[in-house]
């Protein structure tokens, strides 16, 4: 599903947030990202969604080369992605249901499809009764689990979450890594990055572990750290 | 082994999903193109509507610069028209040679008055041209003395209206200085032929203000679609973070500035009709009293479609001008 190849990107201002990651990732793999912060792991993220382009080697994502794809194809690249993030990034002037229908109604469902939808994805994420309410007046827990319904609500067969738990208390946390493992039991690609090494642990999946842009640790593949 | 291949738009697949069931034809493709055409054009007027304050005053300056080139053309087509009246108001007068008889000159009367650019023709003796010059003149007591009248015999024409009076005047005259028995012709021309210098003048001046101010419109539009692209920047950037194209978020702006073009045109043309009514009272005094049938005319339905065609075009442009700036800026590097 994913591949990158001797990945590096490099910023104009200086640094290289990342040198040469090579990885795989299986299609149904759940897999955490893990490293300091600054360690590279957002713009690994990063350049799978495409918000920026790597400045040496390639990533292939479904069988797409993105360093190939132009500028104007770039939405349907995140169409196949569920993007998380950590400040949440939702829109505070919108009610709740928009927020999560907004994926939606950028692909041109229909009314009736996007109602059933957005409904099925808030009950999933257990908010079913707070569509109408805006984002302001919901907990953190309650607004990253919004965050949550619209990477989820146009089924993508990835979804990326950088830092997910990052704002929430260890109870919470659990609850959405409870929620990712369901939805991963279903068939979505996990990539998760979190500094959450405590949680991560517990869980007992593969982690890749990033220090100062390089790929130091990868369990799946038994490297030497 | 993994095959890499270039990125499809894979729109079949996406409206497959997108579209219920039974709507899986091709043209159900047009009805969902129109369906977000329709949404988007409505929507974008509510959002308008919602900032009225600062949309009305947008719209207004719009329409104030829209009035000033319409309210400059229809001044000048109505002086155009005016002066063509004007003009036919100047007799032309012969003056005859002075061995020409009064009989003579009732026979050049006859087919003078047969030509079709005359309209009337009057034959002025030289007892009544005296007469004209001694009430007119002030001349009265010296005219009194003269042993015997110096004056020749004159026909006043008076030429029919038509609409290239300047050239078809200067045509006549030529025409008639040419008839034997004719010392010369005498018509007012030299104010009419300023006047039309000056109607060039003005007609340039606005050619070349329409240009500019043409330009301000765009300018005007486009630095509030600025705005408004700011304020929602939260909103595009994840928009575009969750899939969207250029297009999609292109619309509604596009739609924006559809309507700042329409709106304008609609108040700058109830602009200058109020002008209008305002400017014909004083006008159809001066045309009575003038004794012609002037009347002020504005814009006949095709100029007003034509003003709200470019009035839009221009809108659209700006939003698209401001649009293209945008997205380039928010590529990834």
């Amino acid at each position: 599903m994913l591949r990158l190849d001797n990945v590096s990107k490099r910023y104009s201002e200086g640094g290289d947030a990342l040198q040469n990651v090579t990885l795989r990732i299986q299609e149904g793999e759940m897999v955490f990202l893990s490293g300091h912060s600054g360690a590279g792991k957002s713009t690994l993220l990063k350049l799978i969604a495409l918000i920026e382009r790597c400045s040496r080697g390639q990533i292939v994502f479904a069988g797409r080369n993105l360093n190939r794809i132009p500028q104007r194809h770039i939405p349907w690249v995140r169409r196949r992605l569920g993007l998380i993030f950590q400040d949440y990034r939702l829109l505070l002037d919108r009610t709740v249901f928009d927020n999560v229908a907004l994926p939606l109604v950028i692909s041109g469902c229909s009314t009736r499809e996007i109602g059933r939808r957005v409904r099925a994805a808030l009950d999933k994420v257990g908010l079913l009764g707070k569509e109408k309410r805006y984002p302001m007046v919901l907990s953190g827990g309650e607004q990253q689990r919004v965050s949550i319904a619209r990477a989820i609500v146009n089924k993508p067969p990835m979804i990326l979450a950088d830092e997910p738990t990052g704002n929430l208390d260890p109870e919470l946390s659990r609850e959405i890594m409870e929620l990712f493992k369901q939805f991963n039991q279903v068939g979505v690609t996990m990539l998760i990055a979190s500094h959450d090494l405590a949680l991560i642990s517990t869980l007992g999946t593969r982690m890749i572990r990033l220090d100062r842009g390089h790929l130091i640790q990868d369990s799946d593949a038994d490297m030497p750290s | 082994m993994e095959t890499t291949k270039p990125i499809r738009p894979e729109y079949f697949d996406k409206k497959r999903h997108a579209l219920s069931r039974n709507k899986r034809r091709i043209g159900s493709w047009f009805i969902s193109y129109f369906h977000i055409h329709a949404q988007t054009l409505v929507s974008s007027l509510g959002r308008l509507n919602r900032s009225r304050f600062s949309s009305l005053m947008t719209i207004v300056v719009i329409a104030v610069t829209l009035t000033l080139p319409s309210g400059f053309y229809l001044l000048v087509e109505n002086v155009k028209q005016l002066t063509g009246i004007l003009a036919t108001q100047h007799y032309v007068s012969l003056y005859l040679k002075q061995s020409v008889t009064h009989e003579t000159g009732k026979k050049m009367l006859n087919e003078l008055i047969a030509k079709p650019e005359v309209k009337s023709a009057k034959l002025i003796s030289k007892e009544e041209g005296l007469r004209e010059f001694r009430n007119y003149s002030g001349f009265d007591d010296a005219l009194a003395n003269l042993e015997h009248n110096p004056l020749p015999v004159v026909i006043r024409i008076e030429p029919v209206e038509t609409n290239n009076k300047i050239s078809e005047l200067r045509r006549l005259v030529l025409e008639l200085e040419r008839i034997e028995g004719v010392e010369f012709v005498q018509i007012d021309l030299e104010w009419l032929e300023r006047l039309n210098s000056i109607i060039d003048l003005v007609w340039r001046s606005i050619f070349v203000l329409s240009v500019f101010l043409g330009m301000a419109v765009i300018f005007i539009v486009g630095n509030t679609i600025r705005l408004e692209l700011e304020s929602r920047k939260e909103e595009i950037v994840v928009a575009q973070l969750v899939g969207a194209t250029n297009s999609f978020v292109r619309r509604p702006f596009l739609y924006s500035g559809f309507w700042y073009g329409t709106l304008s045109s609609i108040l700058s043309l109830i602009f200058i009709h109020l002008i209008m009514s305002l400017l014909d009272g004083p006008i159809s005094q001066i045309s009575f009293r003038y004794n012609s049938h002037f009347e002020i005319h504005g814009f006949s339905l095709n100029e007003c479609f034509f003003l709200i065609q470019v009035s839009v075009f221009l809108g659209i442009a700006g939003a698209w001008l401001v649009l293209g700036g945008y997205l380039r800026h928010l590529r990834p590097k």
